[in-house]
């Protein structure tokens, strides 16, 4: 071995203290890069092996192709790979709508279709079918029988003559609650049958596929690719139907790897700052010796590979250390988070089973590698400083060396009469580099942690749930447009045979324990100025009784109108989240609506009276009027959202009756804020338990600075300390010195963590509220976890002082004055 | 005239077996008030264990130490402390100021320490003695080694102690300057009516002294 690296080994076995403390930072910055690492990058893996697990996964469908077409398709150079579908008819039912379709294999497999039992058609004449099938058919029927069923043709121009057949059932596919609920069935015939059925020129296909090299593609990118490729085939835009939750869940998310990527860096950031700050402090006793080294020979570049091999093989030994934990430690993290996410979302519950059963392999060399080079990174950095000033020591000057505090200051003011108080600070004033990086270290973490204290306790689950739901319990309509399976759906449609009629709502008001409902009417339409995306927007006006009229004006943020003068129906509050998707609407410009009246529609111009920012729970709309203003423009009925306050002693049977008075209507859905709470709570205790356990593995890193800034400020003076006890200092006198320097860290500390953080934390809340983050409006100090912070740094200063302290007493004093000499 | 710093049988060693070293090997001594007594003896001799003993900043294994009439180690360490700073003044071969005190408050030091309030007059009269007083407000690392052993022997005085413990305290020092420190020394004691005690192992210097004692392997050879 090279007597320089003999020398770095001497060198780690000398310096134990101040390696083992480094060999903690090493080995916590590793085990936190490792874990964000794997569970992030686990997460998307374990979300996208889930998404496959759950959902089809072709990129886009395009309806409503040819035979020819559907040809050319499937030697496409873009595509991948190709599945086909084809409707053929329906089977005739008195109330049930049962579908025949046909699929090939590529279609099945990229539908994910699985069955209960038996196989895909094999032959002409096999059929799948459901248990729900057979009992709206009222036959029976086990795999192999065969079964005679009347259909319909789908022709050109509409449904053709009933016909009949006989089918050998080859397999059974599950029949949802859904197909029950809305009647609506499927069977799976052969692709052979079909095409027999069906004239070439009849044909109608529905093509799922999936682009070759969509790896490298951006969501946008695909859906951009697909409805390129349905324009050479003549496919309009609204027969391209894209997989919206597969494409989302498999080809971003650009704004996970981002925050990733600025976890990592503050880790890293923490890790230099720390191992740095231990390896600057602990320079200042070595710098006789390596002057020592120097006079007899050693070259700058000698001292330099000393320093770095020493720092090199700490490293070295507490790498694996971290990993070893690491690797250990994350598949349970993972396991738990899962666990704890689960609940009853179908997704995360095939998530949890994947990382149950190990199919989703969280450990992967490139995360180990990376982790090795930021780790190696981070310990090389830090070791930059200390070996310049190692290697910048001239021989002479080391043998008298002091302290590393520049020459520059010749004098000081001082005080006439000294006291141990002055005396401290006279040494913190000294080392005012090094106790400024201790005490900017420590605190950056408690910065961190009140930043993220605050928002926490901003993002107040009961607080936020009461934004979400303004009553304590809801019934709303159900509609969406847009969806041809579902015409019936349309809001268009719905208020001219509204489940909400008068009737209705006496009964919710009829039930025990309801003391209040309120009704909130809706009308929709276009507003044909704006687009987005070559889309027109959308106008949606929530009405609102007299009785918020008060909400609505404190709510305005921009101009200012009243409910009295809304009423003339002149003007109409816009909310501020149109603001935010076009910036150029002003109070008082003029917006022309065209707004839905079952199947007509009315054209109104409005002034935009003011724009106010309101919570979810007024509605989420884009803009608001009183009822009467809407009533006059549409005579359906216009009732959308009933908000029910109920007395709290009979929640529970009123939650009951209300459930179900709303499930006599398909239409119909329910929320209380007791859901909503729940929700949130749970969000927020995974969010915070992740965000704490975080900062906490941080302060570590930050605390390992600590002890090692305590035990070099008495260690390095241990002389100086024991010479001013030979003049007269007692044991007692010491420690109090000691101590006083402990407060000193800790007031420093904690004035930058909790003052500085405080002023951070609070323009995080309105950086929060701005971007309705957590749906945080209300600042509320961090009380508990402030108090936590200042309660955990004190006691640890406290410790140290003594650890330390009762460390150095066991040398005797003329052990400390013969130190060094 | 009763003796004012006495030792009985004192003894003490260090290691076991083939490497004891007896420092101290049953040494008896009696200084006076008032005197300049020299401790001579060679490298390794014992003469700073001794002034160690002396001082009370280090226990021997038996025999005693009285500073007028008061044997000092029966004091327990919290006491011993303050009966030090209150009667005994160090000073040592390294100087061994405090770089973050100027001059002034390295000298008032002890008595800051002491919780006492600083005589000025009398401080800077020692300062004036001493030749520093254009030199309060400097910091130690910007005086020569003179400078910053006469600043420890104001440290020393300011307290007034009835003893000043010195060890070596020119040892750093060119012979011109060696002279001078050791004549301001002499003459602040005399003049204060304090009792010096110094180690050296420069005859010039022992001479200087109102009585030598040598030392040799932890014993008086010659009083």
């Amino acid at each position: 071995m090279k007597t320089v690296t003999k020398t770095a080994l001497a060198n780690v076995k000398q310096n134990k203290g101040r390696n083992f403390l480094c060999g903690c930072a090493i080995a916590l910055t590793t085990f936190l890069i490792f874990v964000v690492l794997t569970v992030g990058y686990g997460m998307i893996r374990v979300q996208l092996a889930s998404v496959d697990a759950y959902y089809p996964t072709y990129h886009i469908m395009f309806r409503q192709v040819s035979e020819k077409n559907t040809k050319a398709l499937q030697v496409h150079n873009d595509i991948e790979e190709i599945g086909l579908r084809m409707d053929l008819g329906q089977i005739i039912d008195d109330d049930a709508t049962i579908i025949m379709t046909a699929m090939d294999n590529n279609g099945i497999r990229l539908n994910k279709a699985e069955l209960e039992e038996g196989t895909f058609p094999k032959n002409e004449k096999d059929i799948v079918v459901s248990k729900g099938v057979l009992e709206e058919l009222g036959i029976q029927g086990k795999l192999g029988d065969e079964i005679t069923i009347p259909y319909q043709i789908y022709e050109k121009d509409g449904m053709g003559y009933a016909k009949e057949d006989t089918f050998r059932i080859c397999g059974f596919m599950e029949s949802s609650d859904l197909n029950k609920e809305k009647k609506m069935y499927f069977v799976m015939n052969s692709m052979e049958y079909a095409k027999q059925m069906i004239p070439e020129a009849d044909r109608e296909y529905r093509v799922m596929f999936r682009l070759a090299d969509a790896e490298h593609m951006t969501t946008d990118e695909i859906e951009a690719r697909g409805k390129e490729i349905g324009e050479d085939f003549g496919v309009p835009e609204g027969n391209v139907v894209e997989n919206r939750e597969y494409l989302v869940a498999n080809y971003t998310d650009p704004s996970f790897v981002k925050g990733m990527i600025v976890v990592i860096v503050m880790v890293v950031l923490a890790g230099i700052l720390t191992i740095y700050s231990i390896y600057y402090v602990s320079m200042i006793p070595k710098v006789q010796e390596y002057g020592k080294l120097k006079a007899i020979g050693s070259t700058k570049r000698q001292i330099r590979q000393m320093v770095f091999r020493e720092g090199m093989l700490v490293t070295a030994l507490a790498l694996p250390v971290g990993l070893l934990i690491s690797s250990f430690l994350s598949r349970w993290i993972m396991k738990q988070m899962i666990a704890f996410m689960a609940g009853e979302d179908p997704l995360m519950q095939v998530a949890a089973e994947l990382v149950k059963n190990g199919e989703v392999s969280l450990l992967h060399w490139w995360i180990y590698a990376i982790t090795i080079m930021a780790v190696l990174f981070t310990s090389a950095v830090s070791l930059a400083k200390p070996m310049r000033i190692a290697a910048k020591v001239s021989p002479i000057e080391a043998m008298r060396y002091q302290g590393l505090e520049k020459r520059g200051k010749k004098v000081r003011k001082g005080y006439q009469n000294l006291t141990i108080f002055r005396l401290t600070k006279a040494n913190m004033a000294r080392n005012k580099k090094r106790t400024g990086i201790t005490i900017v270290t420590l605190g950056a973490t408690g910065i961190l942690f009140m930043v993220v204290a605050t928002i926490l306790s901003c993002a107040a689950p009961k607080e936020i749930a009461r934004k979400d739901i303004e009553s304590d319990y809801k019934i709303e309509l159900e509609t969406w447009s847009g969806d041809k399976m579902n015409p019936d759906r349309d809001w268009r449609q719905v208020q001219q045979n509204n489940p909400l009629t008068k009737a209705f709502i006496d009964q919710v008001r009829d039930v025990d324990g309801v003391e209040e409902v309120k009704v909130k009417t809706f009308m929709n339409g276009k507003i044909p100025k704006l687009s987005m995306d070559g889309e027109i927007w959308d106008a949606d006006i929530i009405g609102l009784d007299a009785s918020y009229a008060e909400t609505l004006e404190k709510g305005e943020i921009q101009g200012h109108v009243t409910y009295e003068e809304l009423e003339k129906g002149d003007k109409i509050l816009m909310s501020a989240n149109m603001v935010y998707w076009f910036p150029e609407l002003k109070v008082g410009d003029s917006l022309k609506m065209v707004l839905n009246m079952g199947d007509d529609q009315v054209e109104k111009t409005f002034e935009i009276g003011a724009i106010g920012d309101y919570y979810e729970s007024l509605g989420g709309s884009s803009f608001y009027l009183p009822q009467s203003v809407l009533e006059k423009m549409n005579p359906n009925n216009l009732n959308y959202t009933l908000e029910i306050t109920v007395n709290d002693q009979k929640k529970n049977s009123a939650y009951q009756e209300l459930q179900a008075l709303a499930d006599n209507s398909e239409y119909l859905v329910t929320g209380s804020y007791e859901e909503q709470l729940q929700e949130w709570e749970k969000n927020m205790r995974l969010t915070s338990v992740l965000c704490y356990a975080f900062l906490i593995i941080l302060g570590g890193i930050g605390i390992m600075n600590l002890v090692n800034t305590m035990m070099n400020s008495i260690y390095t003076r241990r002389r100086e300390l024991g010479m001013i006890q030979a003049i007269g200092m007692s044991e007692k006198q010491l420690i109090r010195m000691l101590q006083l320097e402990g407060i000193i860290y800790t007031l420093g500390t904690l004035a930058v963590s909790v003052g500085i953080g405080s002023l951070v934390g609070y323009g995080a809340f309105l950086y929060a509220k701005t971007k309705h983050m957590f749906q945080i409006s209300e600042y509320h100090f961090p009380v508990v976890p402030a108090v936590l912070l200042i309660c955990v740094v004190a006691f640890l200063q406290v410790l140290l002082t003594y650890g330390v302290s009762a460390n150095f007493r066991k040398l005797s004093l003329i052990d400390r004055i013969r130190y060094a000499e | 005239m009763k003796a004012i710093l006495e030792t009985r049988d004192l003894v003490k060693y260090y290691g076991k077996g083939d490497n004891l070293v007896k420092a101290i090997d049953h040494t008896d001594l009696i200084i006076e008030p008032g005197e300049f007594t020299a401790i001579v003896g060679r490298s390794g001799s014992g003469k700073s264990t001794l002034l160690h003993m002396l001082g009370g900043l280090d226990r021997p294994d038996s025999g005693k130490v009285l500073i007028e009439g008061r044997d000092i180690f029966e004091l327990k360490d919290e006491k011993l402390a303050v009966f030090r700073r209150r009667k005994i003044g160090f000073i040592f071969q390294s100087y061994n100021l405090v770089p973050s005190l100027n001059v002034w408050e390295n000298i008032v030091l002890p008595i800051g320490l002491d919780g006492k309030k600083v005589d000025t007059e009398y401080v800077m009269d020692i300062i004036c003695r001493i030749g520093m007083e254009d030199k309060l407000k400097s910091l130690p690392n910007t005086l020569s080694g003179g400078q910053q052993q006469r600043v420890a022997i104001a440290r020393a005085l300011a307290s007034r102690p009835a003893i000043i413990l010195a060890d070596e305290p020119t040892g750093n020092l060119d012979s011109k300057t060696e002279l001078e420190v050791i004549s301001m020394l002499k003459s602040c004691v005399s003049e204060y009516g304090q009792t010096l005690v110094m180690i050296t192992h420069d005859e010039t210097i022992a001479q200087m002294a109102d009585r030598m004692i040598v030392i040799e392997d932890g014993k008086v050879v010659r009083a």
